[in-house]
């Protein structure tokens, strides 16, 4: 090659290398999401989740925290435990069955038409409906009728007392039935954004991935503070990590526990945590054999090494669970010292003692062991690191296990719906209103869905129809749920393992005040301060 | 599968249509038949799989008589052959149905999703092919230098780091370190887009550049030693002249091949990357059509991407009978 040829070669490169650097450092200089989030009053969260569409019957559990802020329910969830009237100006019970809501003065949608009782009973029967595919439906079975009266009270009566269903009334948001009539089953789609009364409106939304709210300019009250509120979903841990690093992002909320020490080696965030209202649990399908023998189930109880899971897999980020409830959700609800006394009780049933539980097997209807498949949900590692820890232990008493992943689908069909595993299962079950009863009530009474063992004890049935009979101020209520979790604890249709914590880490000098597993059940970006 | 559509006609009768226009009749029909057995396949995957999308409707908290409410009101409990038909009718009037979980047409998601994919698809293809193909033609012509060495070194480790792994690493050095890049999600559009997809575009391209590279090296490289090459330098040819009318010319084929090889690859290929940076494209849309059992999703994506495939490789196809006038000949004679 001759040297001016050379030379025109090392030029042309050069000319495409110095358009290679001023096309990144253009890039760099108008990069400039990561710079400006918090200054603009811009709030960037990474969540672990987003709905298909922001239509009030798919959404659920953490999406609320955005949905609420768009579509306010008529009663707010406080971090303290209480739930104040919200679109409503009063709330009256006249008996433990009935709700009579009377409706504020002078509210409108976003798109400025007024909020009436029909929106409110519309909202609602989208939910309540024999053919509702809200995942709240559930709750709202117990619904009897909604009525309105005059032009500003709602009275919903229900079949029988509950005491959740102040919290259901408040994790459902208020939708406009104008809006519905015109637009059905497409509101909360993309192309049709959801319109409440709430602070703030949709502005983008990628459905499961990514939604930005922005402030209602007619919004009745204070005006909101945040210029924009995005909330997107990393899908990858790694890529959830050095998303935060770069600081596009003001926090994480709701992080996998598997990521907590990542987390806490950040420089610039700082975490908060809470205990969760849930649990990691074994379940026995009391209907099968050799689960159908509690000497079987008691067995295994005795073979796993609980607190080896909390250290091993979860490093310390969760506490052992004596029972179904949390001891702090309980103490809440009751007398803290008796309650304490109790769940020392509930505990001791549980120990881990090898010999113990070779000696249930040897009464039961297996004495030789047995081999098992336990199913697990692939999008939750935990599971399966569970299940590979207490297989070691049980592969000492006779009991081999294989673990089989599967995805969140089929896991809920094999397990929850068909009931078609080998009996024994491993997942996690979270509370979906801060009432103690929550959990046992779906997972102990017959025909409900977290009832994976079909366990049906009249007596524990019995207990917990009482407590939900009685008033919530009622003294004696705890009492009772503390009864019907003795008798099913020794009938031991399932193992409590441990309750996980939940934790949110926030750029350093942000912090979300009274912070707890309920925090997206209220108006959250009143309690984000900065300092 | 294709139709031998010649035997209708006496071989000593001249066709009315060229050859090139009689093969791409006969891949069009073969096109036909592909999907067909595609859609086939699909429905009865999808099928197949335990749960239905009533659980992923009506949530953990459903009741046995809503999920069955569900499945009547989606026509879930039909006979499978009806709702095959049912699908394919309405595929026949352009309708791909509606997905169960978003409530939009599911024309509409997957325009949405190409959005996305298909910048990130095309400007993958075109900087891996053109950089794969100019990496190859250099290092071939400079085989055992230092710079063929760090071109094979850098397409070894390429090839060997999985998608994942190197999208985390840049995403590190340009979006934590340099703070040039958005890391997460696919920006509002325009230049935020553009912007959020160059970490994607980069990562992709990578890995696929070690292929590119490496065949392009390879086929570049027999025909530099091919007697046409010493017999032109002989000549006193220019280098230049000589890679523009001897090498690139005998190298197409090979080259249009490997392009349409690397796009088929990524048509589905690109799940790995759109997770690690959180973009709702093509390969996201499948997978979580898949996780919640939204049937018209995943019927919809995966004919779409069988289209694709089939389009691309016929285009492919085309091409190379127009660049290549041996495989033109071929095709008149056995016509």
């Amino acid at each position: 090659m001759k040297m001016s040829q050379i030379l025109a070669t090392r030029r042309r490169v050069a000319v495409l290398v110095i358009a290679l650097v001023s096309t990144l450092a253009l890039a760099a200089c108008t990069s400039s999401a990561s710079d400006e989030a918090a200054d603009d009053g811009d709030l960037n969260l990474i969540v672990p989740s987003a709905p298909a569409s922001w239509d009030t019957r798919q959404t659920g559990s953490l999406t609320l925290a955005a949905q609420l802020l768009v579509n306010e329910p008529l009663m707010t969830y406080q971090a303290d435990g209480a739930v104040v009237p919200n679109l409503a100006s009063a709330v009256a019970n006249p008996s433990l069955t009935v709700y009579e809501y009377t409706l504020a003065e002078g509210i409108t949608f976003s798109d400025g038409s007024p909020l009436t009782v029909e929106d409110v009973k519309f909202s609602y029967e989208l939910h309540s409906a024999a053919d509702s595919t809200s995942y709240t439906a559930a709750a709202w079975s117990q619904v009897e009728s909604i009525e309105t009266s005059g032009n500003d009270k709602i009275v919903i009566t229900l079949k029988a007392p509950d005491p959740q269903f102040r919290y259901t009334i408040a994790k459902v948001g208020i939708v406009s039935k104008a809006y519905y009539d015109e637009h059905g089953d497409a509101v909360g789609t993309p192309d049709v954004p959801q319109i409440g009364t709430g602070p703030y409106l949709f502005d983008r939304f990628v459905p499961q991935s990514e939604t930005t709210l922005v402030p209602n300019p007619d919004y009745r009250g204070e005006k909101p503070r945040f210029k924009s509120i995005t909330m997107k979903v990393a899908k990858d841990d790694a890529a959830r990590v050095v998303a935060l690093q770069t600081g596009e992002f003001d926090g994480v909320v709701s992080p996998p526990l598997s990521q907590i020490a990542s987390f806490e080696d950040l420089d610039g965030f700082t975490g908060q945590e809470a205990p969760d209202f849930g649990l990691y649990r074994i379940n026995f399908d009391t209907k099968k054999a050799p689960f159908d023998d509690v000497h079987v189930r008691k067995a295994i109880m005795h073979a796993t090494n609980r607190q080896a899971l909390v250290d091993g897999i979860f490093a310390g980020q969760a506490t052992v669970a004596p029972t179904l409830v949390p001891e702090s959700i309980m103490a809440a609800a009751g007398d803290p010292a008796e309650v304490k006394q109790a769940y020392v009780e509930l505990e001791s049933d549980l120990a881990f003692d090898l010999d113990a539980a070779r000696a249930e097997l040897e009464q039961s209807s297996r004495p030789d062991g047995f081999d098992l498949e336990i199913p697990v949900d692939q999008g939750d590692p935990s599971q399966s690191l569970i299940a590979q820890t207490i297989g070691q232990d049980l592969a000492e008493i006779g009991i081999n296990i294989t673990v089989k992943a599967m995805d969140q689908q089929g896991h809920g069909d094999a397990v929850y719906f068909k009931h078609t595993a080998d009996g024994l299962s491993i997942d996690s079950w979270n509370g979906g209103t801060p009432d103690p009863l929550n959990i046992p009530k779906n997972t102990l009474l017959p025909g409900l869905f977290g009832n994976v063992a079909q366990y049906d004890n009249p007596e524990v049935t019995e207990l917990l129809d009482a407590y939900q009979a009685l008033d919530v101020e009622d003294p004696t209520r705890v009492p009772v749920l503390l009864k019907a979790l003795s008798i099913s604890g020794d009938d031991l249709p399932m193992v409590p393992l441990f309750t996980p914590k939940v934790f949110a880490f926030f750029k350093d000098g942000m912090e979300l005040k009274n912070f707890d597993t309920f925090w997206y059940m209220t108006r959250w970006t009143d309690n984000l301060t900065t300092s | 599968m294709s139709l031998d559509i010649t035997t209708t006609e006496t071989t000593d009768k001249p066709w009315l249509i060229s050859p090139l226009a009689r093969m791409i009749l006969q891949r069009l029909v073969a096109a036909v038949v592909v999907l067909f057995v595609v859609t086939i396949l699909i429905f009865a995957f999808i099928h197949a799989a335990p749960g239905g999308p009533e659980q992923a409707i009506g949530g953990r908290e459903a009741t046995p008589e809503l999920l069955e409410s569900i499945r009547e009101e989606n026509h879930l409990n039909d006979p499978l052959w009806q709702q095959y038909t049912t699908f394919v009718t309405n595929l026949l009037h352009g309708d791909l149905g509606t997905s169960y979980t978003r409530r939009e047409p599911v024309s509409t998601s997957i325009a949405t999703a190409a959005g996305v994919t298909l910048p990130l698809l095309l400007a993958t293809w075109v900087l891996s092919t053109v950089i794969g193909g100019a990496l190859g033609l250099y290092t071939a012509r400079r085989q055992g230098s230092r710079a063929d060495r760090a071109v094979i070194g850098f397409t070894v480790v390429g090839a060997s780091s999985p998608v994942f792994a190197t999208g985390v690493l840049l995403s590190y050095v340009f979006g934590v370190k340099l703070g040039w890049l958005p890391t997460l999600g696919s920006g509002d559009g325009g230049m935020d887009t553009v912007k959020h997809l160059i970490l994607p575009v980069l990562t992709t391209t990578i890995v696929l550049m070690a292929s590119t590279t490496r065949f392009a090296r390879v086929r570049f490289g027999q025909v530099l030693e091919e007697d046409q090459v010493t017999f032109a330098r002989s000549r006193g040819l220019s280098s230049r002249y000589i890679v523009k009318t001897v090498v690139l010319k005998n190298s197409g084929v090979q080259m249009i091949t490997l392009a349409g090889a690397v796009l088929v690859a990524m048509t589905g290929g690109l799940v790995v990357v759109e997770q690690v940076y959180g973009l709702q494209g093509i390969g996201t849309l499948l997978i979580t059509g898949i996780t919640m059992r939204d049937i018209p999703i995943v019927q919809g994506v995966t004919l779409v991407i069988a289209l694709m495939v089939v389009v691309i490789n016929l285009v492919v196809d085309v091409l190379c009978f127009v660049i290549d006038p041996r495989l033109r000949k071929g095709l008149e004679a056995t016509s």
